[in-house]
């Protein structure tokens, strides 16, 4: 699957997602609700223990992975990909920086614009929009280019119990259950339910972790 | 329209900048359901509830020439807009840092001699 055709699967899911996204509930409360074939689920935050068990697992994968020849860390699997197949991390990094040097400077003439410029104003926009785009396109690359790494791999892992801890299924009016009963019936579920809850999951927690 | 988006809209509302502003004056007034364990969406509705705060502060102030109603409901020229001020905030430290370091120079050349851009390098480090 190329970049563009996992953007637009990923924008589909999203949107897919949004229900009703000016509803307040996304952020009242620190759980968020989601529809899938007519069934109502929920993911909720993790607990501090959910989050040792996570880390945990995350600990002994990576040990695991780190004693397997098969398995390789971030770094040597730069150095692979740039010595046989001449694919630059650090060059597709650089480019990424350029982008982010463009947007500055379109920021800094789009903030000096009056109301009254409104031809200046969306030609910046749009220039603007091309850059944060292209910026996301090599973001992705990279991304899927390391993404046999190790540390990917284990995030993957650590992200996938959370989902499956933080789960649940309605049963009756406010009567919930988990959606599955333990990581292995979350991993054996061929459906699309799992990576629905691993978005969900993903908005809910965004960036706390780092 | 994605999360930040819709997160964004709801943040610079009149209603949940109302509550944000009583929920400063008064401790009882909670924004969230829960008391703790914040979800990220939350985190980050917190963060854009105070930047919204603060624009409209400064817009009713009338603290920038080109900030208007119209850039602050637009998030693109808004994301300019905070770019922007954070680089002039930052020039303006830079320059209250000199001024204070060329007084604090001036102030010792009275006992020292003169003062050249040289000494003021040095005495910068």
């Amino acid at each position: 699957m190329d970049i563009e055709t996992k953007i637009q699967s990923l924008q589909e899911m999203i949107e897919e997602l949004n229900l009703d996204l000016l509803d307040d509930s996304i952020v009242k409360s620190n759980q968020l609700p989601f529809l899938y074939k007519e069934q109502l689920y929920r993911v909720k935050m993790p607990k501090q223990k959910d989050l040792t068990i996570a880390k945990s697992i995350e600990d002994k994968l990576k040990i695991q992975l780190l004693r397997d020849s098969n398995s390789i860390t971030k770094k040597a699997l730069i150095k692979v990909l740039k010595e046989n197949q001449g694919i630059d991390i650090l060059e597709l990094n650089e480019t990424k920086d350029k982008y982010t040097n463009r947007l500055k400077d379109l920021y800094m003439e789009l903030a000096t614009t009056s109301d009254k410029e409104s031809k200046r104003i969306n030609n910046l926009k749009n220039s603007i929009n091309e850059v944060k785009s292209n910026h996301m396109q090599v973001s992705i690359e990279i991304s899927d280019l390391l993404s046999p790494s190790i540390e990917h791999q284990v995030e993957t892992a650590y992200i996938k119990y959370l989902t499956t801890v933080c789960t649940e299924k309605n049963i009756e009016d406010n009567q919930w259950e988990l959606a599955w009963k333990d990581y292995e019936t979350f991993e054996n579920d061929d459906t699309n339910l799992p990576n629905l809850a691993n978005l969900c999951f993903t908005r809910l927690f965004l960036t706390l972790r780092n | 329209m994605n999360d930040e988006t819709a997160i964004r809209k709801l943040a610079r509302s009149n209603y949940w900048q109302n509550i944000y502003k009583s929920s400063q004056e008064n401790a009882g007034i909670k924004i969230f359901e829960n008391e703790a364990n914040f979800s990220g969406l939350q985190i980050l509705f917190l963060y854009w509830l105070s930047v919204y705060n603060m624009i409209y502060k400064e817009l009713l102030d009338k603290e920038w020439a080109y900030l208007s109603k119209e850039m602050v409901e637009d998030d693109i020229r808004l994301d300019a807009f905070l770019y922007y001020r954070g680089r002039e905030i930052s020039k303006k430290i830079s320059r209250n840092k000199l001024e204070e370091e060329k007084r604090r120079i001036k102030s010792k050349g009275k006992h020292t001699g003169n003062i050249t851009p040289f000494s003021v390098e040095m005495i910068r480090g």
